[in-house]
C-alpha cells in the first residue's frame, strides 16, 4: 500500500502510518502519521502519546540539532507497528514540544522503503519485492 | 564567541611567564581533557520518575569501568544503584524487570556506553519568513 506525502511543507514530506504500543500491557495509540526522517538518529514520539499508553522512561540522553544546540531528553521503550509490520522493543525519544512523530534511522534501518518522489508517495516493500528490486529477479 | 575570546585572552595572560617547555606541557594537558563531559541532566527539570531513572543511570556510569566491562555487549537494568539484571535481548530484559519491579524506576541501558548518548537530528526545516 502506498501513503501520500505530507504536502504541508515547502517540499512534501514522506510519511507512514505508525501505531505505538506499551511493551508490557495492552495500551496503544491510534494510527499516527509519522514523518520519515533519514536525518534523525532516533525516532521521536510526542510525549502526550507516550504518557497516554503509560510507556516508561528507561534512560536519559541528549538530543542535538544540526547546528549544535542540544537538549536533555527521556528515552522510552515501546513496540511499534509500521504499516502493519510489528517492530518489537524500540527506543524512542519523548518529545514534549511537538505533536508530530518522526521516524528516525533506528527504525528506518529495519524497513525496506520506496520513496517515490515524483509520485509523492511512500511504499513499505515486502522482502520478496526488495530482493527482486536489488537483484533484478 | 565572546566567551571563547575571553578564555583566549585569559590563557595568554597566564602563559606569558611560562617557558616553552611549560607551555608545551600545558598544551598536552588541555589536549588530553575530554571535549565533552557526560550529560548532567538537572534533576529538578525532570518529572519525578524520569529524575529517579536519571539517578539510576548516574549510578551506572559511576561504577568502575572494570565492573561495567563485565556486561560487554549486553543491556543492564539498574535499580537502587545496583545492577539487578542483564541480557543481550533488551526487550526480554525489560519484560523481566517489569515483572519483578512493576513500575519502579529502573534504568535499562546499553552497557557499552561510557556516557549517556547524544542523538542528532540533522534535518533543519525551511520556514517562510512572514
Amino acid at each position: 500500500m502506498s501513503y501520500p506525502h505530507d504536502s504541508n511543507y515547502t517540499w512534501a514530506f514522506p510519511r507512514l502510518p505508525v501505531i505505538v504500543y506499551a511493551v508490557a500491557g495492552s495500551m496503544m495509540t491510534e494510527s499516527l502519521a509519522a514523518e520519515v526522517d533519514t536525518g534523525a538518529d532516533m525516532t521521536l514520539v510526542p510525549l502526550s502519546y507516550l504518557q497516554r499508553i503509560q510507556a516508561e522512561e528507561i534512560y536519559t540522553a541528549r538530543l542535538r540539532g544540526h547546528w549544535g544546540n542540544a537538549y536533555p531528553v527521556n528515552v522510552y521503550f515501546v513496540d511499534l507497528e509500521v504499516d502493519g509490520q510489528r517492530l518489537p522493543g524500540i527506543e524512542v525519544v519523548g518529545d514534549p514540544h511537538t505533536s508530530t512523530m518522526l521516524l528516525g534511522r533506528n527504525v528506518l534501518n529495519r524497513l525496506n522503503l520506496l520513496i517515490a518522489g515524483p509520485e509523492q508517495c511512500t511504499v513499505l516493500l515486502s522482502i520478496t519485492m526488495t530482493a527482486r528490486l536489488l537483484h533484478n529477479k | 564567541m565572546e566567551a571563547t575570546m575571553t578564555i583566549f585572552n585569559r590563557v595568554q595572560e597566564l602563559v606569558a611567564p611560562l617557558n616553552p617547555e611549560e607551555r608545551l606541557r600545558l598544551i598536552e594537558v588541555i589536549a588530553a581533557t575530554p571535549a565533552r563531559q557526560p550529560v548532567n541532566v538537572a534533576e529538578d527539570t525532570l518529572p519525578p520518575r524520569a529524575a529517579q531513572v536519571a539517578r539510576e543511570q548516574a549510578a551506572w556510569y559511576a561504577m568502575p569501568s572494570a565492573t561495567r566491562a563485565h556486561y560487554h555487549s549486553e543491556y543492564v537494568a539498574v535499580y537502587q544503584g545496583q545492577v539487578v539484571d542483564h541480557d543481550s535481548d533488551q526487550r526480554a530484559l525489560y519484560l523481566r524487570v517489569r515483572q519483578r519491579f512493576a513500575r519502579a524506576p529502573v534504568a535499562v541501558l546499553r552497557a557499552d556506553w561510557d556516557e549517556p548518548p547524544t542523538f542528532v537530528i540533522h534535518s533543519p526545516r525551511l520556514e517562510r519568513i512572514e
